[in-house]
């Protein structure tokens, strides 16, 4: 679970530090610009330097650095909780004067204060899980992350756990008119946009069981929708078409891309739920880290009566997988349903807003007194939060 | 097929009402989908006023589409120290229920712990103790579960009358979904 996230020197994030709730779902609420998706992209870069999807100089180029300051060196760290033990990883990129040149200034991960990995100066030192004292050490490149280059071996199970917990973390802003309604090979991760679902579906549709499951609670959801189904397209790719009870018993057929934009948004949105459990490209032993899904307003295109189904729906699926849920939401009916009294068990609510020298910052947001206006009411005057 | 239209909406006074309704419903199959629980307000003790004063509009509104469509509308309302006739009297002032109409007035008495507390247990409660609430909502899925027609569990005869009164008003609206009361 991530305990918390700290960046410095990216985009709008200054000295930022932010621990999310412990609710299964975590609403990030506040005004446009106010660096809710910046934490989303920062979490994303982050992410895909350790794991290995991509170099220091393609994940953090000079745009990336906060514009109002001539500081030279991005500073990260990321917390994350396994049961007790606390995993450390922190990341710092120093730019070249000329900005032309990005490389690792370090890359360190430690479990409770105890180190597994050090790479500095172009020298990744190793530490051994249950002994003291350094295990190897050897030359790298500044351009990579050293975490992402180890293999998994009875040795670094620690190390290889919290790389599978990042490889887990899916983020994303789901954009329908992006999405291809054709695939050439199964993917497991999402893109971005989630351009690739067609892709992922088919990966994920490998476990038939969680494909019916998804498909029979898409017939609640979809007016009906009868299934899915893959068909050839060409000699590599295949197109998903979904078949809906059309007048007289008489199965219609559709293209995915010629459905709506809020039913492909639907889609979408279960599926992700469903796939929680799929098996994930990195595999680790019975001990599988919990997911962490990240949305960017996945109330987008959809219809208002469909957001508290969706969310009751999130709710028992999170409770049964124990992922965890960060969301970007300016929708009253999310607002209004996750401000509400409760043990904190399924939701956190947090303020993000910007600073007087323009960097964000972030607020915990609780349930106001009695008797006053609803707090999506509160949200469009701009009173949440203050 | 479903229709795309909430089937059951829940008018309760806090989450923990919510998460037992819901849980209930999904049991029998009413899932996600097919139910909309109103957004109660935020503050202790706000939530029996938010009740009382929407009840009236949701039974307009229920009046306005039963005819049309298939919909049901479940209230639940803590007695905390009164009477169940008194709790569905102060309800009933602004809106009197008639007997066919799928509206349905949960009341327990003391409240929603009294139920929980029954079902963990099996033995009697005193409906006029405010029991502990539960760490965590969600807690009271199984014994939830335990109400559902199809679950072997057998309600005991201490079965609290408050519980009772609303298995038979849950019974009235939604034929099947509670287990059988004991004589």
């Amino acid at each position: 679970m991530l305990k918390r996230i700290y960046a410095d020197n990216f985009k709008c994030l200054v000295n930022f530090a932010w621990e999310p709730g412990p609710g299964h779902i975590n609403l990030m609420l506040g005004p446009n610009g106010s660096g809710k998706t910046t934490v989303f992209e920062c979490l994303e870069r982050v992410r895909a330097f350790a794991t290995g999807d991509g170099k220091v100089d393609e994940l953090f180029p000079p745009s990336t650095l906060t514009q109002w300051q001539d500081v030279p060196i991005q500073k990260f760290a990321i917390e994350w909780e396994r049961e007790g033990e606390v995993f450390h990883y922190e990341l710092a990129i120093v730019h070249t004067k000329n900005r032309v040149h990005q490389e690792v200034q370090h890359e360190r991960l430690s479990v409770d204060g105890k180190p597994l990995l050090r790479f500095e100066t172009g020298e990744v030192h190793l530490y051994g899980e249950n002994t003291s004292g350094e295990m190897s050490a050897y030359p790298f490149d500044p351009r990579q992350s050293a975490m992402a280059s180890q293999p998994p071996l009875w040795n670094n199970t620690k190390l290889t756990w919290f790389r599978v917990a990042l490889r887990r973390t899916k983020i994303l802003q789901i954009v329908p008119p992006m999405m291809d309604e054709t695939s050439f090979e199964e993917s497991p991760r999402p893109l971005g946009y989630f351009q690739n679902f067609v892709s992922w579906y088919r990966w994920i549709s490998q476990d038939q069981g969680m494909a019916f499951r998804l498909q029979k609670e898409l017939t609640e959801v979809l007016p009906g929708f009868s299934h899915f189904k893959l068909e050839p397209y060409g000699p590599e790719a295949k197109l998903l078409k979904a078949f809906f009870q059309g007048q007289a018993g008489r199965a219609v057929e559709l293209s995915f891309g010629s459905l709506s934009d809020g039913q492909r948004m639907l889609i979408a949105l279960y599926a992700l739920l469903h796939g929680l459990a799929a098996q994930p490209e990195e595999t680790y032993g019975n001990d599988l880290p919990s997911e962490l899904l990240c949305l960017d307003e996945p109330d987008n295109f959809i219809a208002s009566r469909e957001i508290q189904p969706w969310l009751t729906a999130v709710e028992d699926r999170l409770f049964e997988t124990k992922a965890r849920l960060l969301v970007i939401s300016h929708h009253p009916e999310s607002i209004d349903y996750a401000l509400i009294p409760s043990s904190g068990e399924a939701y956190s609510a947090f303020w993000f807003s910007r600073g007087e020298s323009g960097q964000t910052r972030v607020q915990p947001l609780v349930a106001d007194e009695p008797g006053g206006l609803k707090p999506s009411e509160l949200a469009a005057r701009g009173w949440l939060g203050s | 097929m479903s229709e795309n239209y909430t089937e059951i909406v829940i008018l309760c006074e806090g989450r923990q009402d919510e998460v037992f309704l819901r849980r209930f419903l999904k049991q029998n199959g009413y899932g996600h989908h097919r139910v909309r629980c109103r957004p109660y307000p935020a503050g202790s003790g706000s939530g029996k006023q938010f009740v009382q004063a929407e009840y009236a509009k949701e039974v307009v509104e229920h009046r306005r589409r039963a005819t049309r469509i298939n919909i049901a509308l479940i209230v639940m309302h803590d007695c905390d120290t009164r009477t169940m006739e008194e709790s569905r009297a102060m309800l009933e002032q602004s809106a009197v229920r008639h007997p066919n109409e799928r509206i349905a007035l949960l009341l327990p008495k003391r409240n929603i712990e009294t139920w929980i507390h029954f079902l963990q247990d099996g033995g009697p409660v005193d409906e006029s103790t405010p029991y502990r609430k539960l760490p965590r909502e969600s807690d009271c899925h199984s014994v939830v579960d335990r109400l559902g027609a199809k679950h072997e569990y057998r309600l005991s005869a201490d079965v609290p009358s408050s519980l009772r009164a609303a298995c038979l008003e849950i019974q009235r609206i939604l034929p099947k979904s509670c287990v059988e009361l004991p004589e």
